[in-house]
Parts: C-alpha cells; structure tokens; sequence
C-alpha cells in the first residue's frame, strides 16, 4: 500500500512540476478562427445523439477490438483451409497424364468397396439391396458412378463421393448396361449406353438383345440424364474425347438388315454426326490422352476382333494387332505412350493375357502373370502397374461363379504379377490424386 | 453560469463559444502537452479539439456535461496527434515545458528526469491514462468515459503504464548504484 501511495504521490509530482496554467500565444484566435469558419452539424448526424456519449466511445473501441479479432480469425481459417486441404488431398489431379494413385474401388460380391492402392484395407462403401458394381472414379478423383441393381430387375446408374457419402441416382429403369461408364474430363459428365426399360416402341418379342441400345449423357452436377442423337441412334461404348466436345462410340443398327456395326463420333447432343471407320464391328474406342487418335476394337479378316487406331482429323486408320484371337478392351497409359488390352485365349472370356502396345513402334509385349478375364484392365494413375481379375479355374467356366482374385502387373519392367485373392471380386477402378 | 454557455453555443452562438474557449484551453492545452510531451503537437491537438467541440456541439444533450465532453474529444485529438507524431521521422525538440518546471532540489529534479524518460517512452494510451487518473485525479469509471474505453481497460492501462514506469526506475537506480561502486573502487 505504501509503494502504491509513493508511487501516486511521485507522478502526481511529476505532472504537477511538468503542468502549465498558461496557454500559447495564439492558440485561441487560431482556434476560434477556424471555428468562425466552420458550421455545426445536426446532432443526428453525430453518434452521440444516437447513443450515450460514453457508449459511443466504447462502440468504437468494441468495434475495432471485433473487426481485429474478426480479420485475424478469418485469415486464420484461411490458412487452416489451406493447410487442411494441401494435407488432405482435396488439391484435384488433371484429367489426363501421370497422377498420384489414390484408393481403389472395387467390386466385390455385388457391392462397392474401397481399398488401398495395394488392394488391402477393404471398406465397404455402398451395398443395396441387390447387385452393385462397375463402379468408376471421376478423372478428378472426387467423385464414383456405379450402377446398382434394382427391386424391379432395372438398373439404375447412381453417383457418390468418394467417402461414399451422398449416393443419388442419377439415371433409373436401364437394363442390358455399359459395364464402362465414360466420365467427361470436367468431372461433371457421364456418358453410358443401356437399353432404357421404359421404352415401348420395341413390339414385344421383336427385341435383339445388345442391339437396341441407346447412348445416353448424363449432367451429375443437376442429377439429369438423357438419351442423345434421337430415335433412330443406337450404339454402344460411348466415351467423352479429352476435350469433352464429343463422344466416340459404335453405332449399330436395330434391323439385322442394316449395315455393320462401325465407329462413329457426335457432339454429346447428338449432333454431328461422324463415322470415323467403316471397319465392322468398330467399337469399344480409347481416346488418346492428347484427344488425336482413337483406339478401337473391329473384325479382322478372320473375323476375329483386333486393335485398331485411327487419326481422328483425317480418319486415317492403322491396324496394331492381326492374330487369330480376339483383343479386347485397349485403354492408354496415362501418359500416352501404351495401350493395355486383352487377348482372349478362349471363347468364354475368361482366359485372357494381359498385353501392351508401344505406340510408338508397335511392338506389343505380353505382361507375365497370370491369366485373366475379358474385364477392362486399369492403369495405375502414375502408369506403373495394370489391375487385372482372375477367375479361379478358367479352363472351367460352369465351375465358378466370380473372379477369384486381383493381379497387379508391373508395367515397367515386365516382373510377375503380384495375385491378391479377392472372393468375388468383378472388376475396379483407381483413384487419381494429385501429383 | 457553463451551462448557459453551453445552450447558446448550442444554439449557434459563436460569441458564447469563444467565451468557453476561452474559460478551457488553459485546461485543455495543459493535458495535452502532459500526454504529448510535445508543445507543438498539443496545440494542433487543443486547436483541433475545440473546432469538433463546436461542429459536434449540438449532440451534447447534458450541458452540464460539457467538460468531461470536451476533455473525451481533446484525448481523440491527442491519440491522433501522437499517430502524426511517429509517422514524422524528423525528431522534435521536446520543449515548452521547461518554461514550466519549478525551481527544485537537484535530486528531485534527477528524480523528476528520471519519471520523465519513463513517461516519454510509454504509448500515448498509456500516459492519457495516467495524466486523467493521477493529475485529474478522476476515478476509474471517470477516466473511462474521458478516455473512451472500459473502466477495466482503464486499470489495465494504470498497472502496464506503472510497471513500466518502475522498471524505468529501477533500471536507473541500478545504473546509478554501479557506477558508485565502480567510484569507490
């Protein structure tokens, strides 16, 4: 108490000492000058007519203190924002070239699971009543389509995060499906062709099966579909170029009558219609990642099917493969250089090996593992490895139900694929991260 | 006898304003240049205290309030004349209260030197704060309204601003006792 006494007592001194009664020269005619010079304002444009004169003094000063603590604490969200989504991945991968492998989606036993990149830690994801599968990731690595069986044997194509958070249809009543679903390289489009149930312009019994199937777009960001190119299209296969101005796909006819299957393209309205290879039995068309050239699938002279390539400007096709077995389901590398496909050993479609194409030679080599099915093959998002399927005893059709287990091939420096056994596995899809 | 002053200048009155003026800018000129520890700053600071006081006069519904008014908008005036201060890099002479010291013992005027240089280097908050408690000698809730800030803020400021003070002190009593000792030896 004392030292607080002395201490009042030695400013009191001080100012005393320091204060002054007199006042400047001048001051107060300067003062009053200006003041003849200025008006008065209305006491309502003042904030002490509004408020009481101590509170206005302490609004402002709360006022600063909050817009302080307000800026600082939005810049600090900002960071964290930052800071969480960097960590977390949310940073997108580009549509095309080399990414960084992310999770994988698979079908197992009728639903959709996710596991790692080396095919463990299987969580399932989404299982409905029925049959789920085919499920695929966005190129942005956001988001998964799948189709998933219905109550009424119809199809329906539903959409989900890829935390398998908020499913919604997205397309309903499909039958005789895609098993690929194309995604646009935006992320925001799908585009997949079914034969939609509803449709009643077939007279009963007249119905070709994989004949009268229609392409269909679908915008997953308004949770619309419809059927493009009007009543007279039909085709299969349809995939988004890189560009997303138009869809590849192969058109059949509905009348047996009508000419053969062939590669064609369209604007994803329908519109401009194109055929890009008169070759029968054109279809199952790979884009390149830079959207010039076009793998495909046609007969051969031995009616086989084989691997094709066409320049998308001048429809200049060249033929890759000319074996008397059929290929299957080429799909590019992400960087563009190879194609992966499948070459059939049997007629069943489940005995095939598992095949790259250099593109720029033509060589084509064969990847040592085993033998797999006729189901697309995936590339890794850095283009390391390939995942295949593999059915338990595929001499021996009639004796398994589903694949057995997942084959992860090298494709870089032709080592054995490493087999994962999976019960139930169908097929899969790999998820893109950020580089 | 004020408050009349204060209706009348209220009402316009220039000629009652002038009287006000001049009843305060002894006061007011004297506070400023105890915060300011400038006499040129505190003239800018009074004269631009009494032009708001006369443009923003009319809002003041309690006449008899007219000083603690006055007193809030001069330490406005003061704050802003400190922000003019640091943003000058020329160095100003810290003169016109010399003309005030009164004659003293030299060890109350090394002692007053001493408070001195610890005033100067506190944050014009600071010393508003202690001018309007320890040399007006209001109260707590008092000095908050002049100063604008919460009563609390207000004891916040005394206690920063008297510890700092202190440790001025202290500093300058250590210094001085090591050079004694240095002396003896």
């Amino acid at each position: 108490m004392t030292a607080q006494i002395d201490a009042d007592r030695t400013m009191l001194d001080y100012f005393v000492a320091r204060s002054t009664s007199t006042r400047p020269d001048g001051l107060l005619e300067a003062a009053l000058t200006v003041v003849g010079q200025t008006r008065q304002r209305p006491a309502w444009r003042t904030l002490d007519w509004w408020l009481p004169s101590a509170w206005a003094d302490l609004g402002a000063w709360y006022g600063r203190r909050v817009a302080i603590v307000a800026v600082v604490g939005l810049l600090i969200a900002v960071l964290l924002s930052l800071v969480v989504l960097g960590g977390s991945g949310h940073r997108l991968p580009p549509p095309f070239g080399l990414a960084k492998p992310g999770a994988i989606a698979m079908d197992i036993g009728g639903d959709i699971y996710l596991a790692d990149a080396n095919g463990g830690n299987r969580t399932k994801l989404f299982a409905g009543p029925h049959w789920d599968g085919h499920a695929m990731f966005s190129p942005d690595g956001t988001k998964i389509v799948f189709e998933s069986g219905q109550d009424d044997n119809s199809t329906a194509l539903m959409v989900m995060r890829a935390d398998g958070t908020g499913t919604a249809t997205l397309i309903s009543r499909m039958a005789e499906d895609d098993t690929v679903i194309s995604w646009s390289s935006d992320s925001r489009w799908i585009a997949t062709a079914a034969r939609p149930m509803d449709e009643v312009s077939v007279p009963s019994g007249s119905h070709v099966p994989g004949v009268d199937v229609r392409i269909i777009v679908g915008d997953v960001g308004r949770g619309t579909a419809s059927i493009v190119g009007g009543s007279e299209l039909f085709g299969h296969d349809p995939r988004w170029s890189p560009d997303g101005t138009m869809l590849a796909f192969g058109r059949n006819y509905r009348c047996c009558s009508g000419p053969p299957d062939s590669l064609w393209l369209m604007r994803p309205d329908g519109t401009g219609l194109r055929q890009l290879s008169s070759l029968p039995g054109g279809g199952v068309p790979a884009w390149s990642p830079d959207g010039r050239r076009i793998a495909f699938l046609a007969e051969g002279i031995d009616r086989d099917s084989d691997l094709y390539l066409v320049d998308v400007d001048d429809n200049h096709v060249q033929k890759f493969t000319d074996t008397p077995l059929d290929e299957s389901f080429p799909v590019w590398s992400p960087d563009g250089t190879k194609i992966a496909f499948l070459t059939n050993q049997n007629p069943y479609g489940i005995k095939a090996e598992m095949e790259i194409l250099d593109v720029s030679d033509g060589r084509v080599t064969t990847l040592q593992g085993p033998f797999v099915t006729a189901n697309p093959p995936v590339w890794s998002p850095d283009g390391s490895h390939i995942l295949g399927y593999v059915w338990g005893t595929p001499d021996d059709p009639g004796s398994v139900q589903s694949q057995d287990a997942l084959a992860i091939f090298d494709a870089t420096n032709g080592s054995e694929a490493v087999d994962i056994p999976i019960a139930g596995l169908y097929d899969s899809s790999w998820q893109r991260l950020a580089p | 006898m004020q408050r009349d002053l204060v209706e009348r200048a209220q009402r316009g009155d220039r000629e009652a304003f002038g009287a006000l003026a001049e009843q305060s800018i002894g006061h007011l000129y004297d506070l400023a240049q105890l915060m300011l520890h400038d006499s040129d700053l505190a003239k800018d600071a009074v004269q631009e205290a009494l032009i708001l006081t006369w443009r923003d006069l009319r809002a003041l519904r309690d006449p008899d309030r007219f000083t603690a008014w006055m007193r809030r908008i001069l330490v406005r005036c003061v704050y802003r004349a400190a922000t003019q201060e640091r943003r000058q890099t020329a160095v100003r002479s810290l003169d016109g209260m010399a003309d005030a010291v009164l004659p003293d013992s030299s060890r109350e005027l090394e002692d007053r030197d001493q408070v001195d240089r610890g005033f100067r280097r506190l944050k014009p908050e600071l010393r508003a704060a202690l001018v309007v408690h320890h040399y007006l000698g209001l109260t707590y809730d008092e000095a908050a309204e002049v100063l604008g800030v919460p009563a609390g803020t207000v004891k916040s400021r005394l206690n920063r601003a008297t510890a700092a003070m202190r440790a001025e002190l202290d500093a300058e009593a250590r210094s001085r006792d090591r050079m004694a000792t240095e002396t003896i030896r």
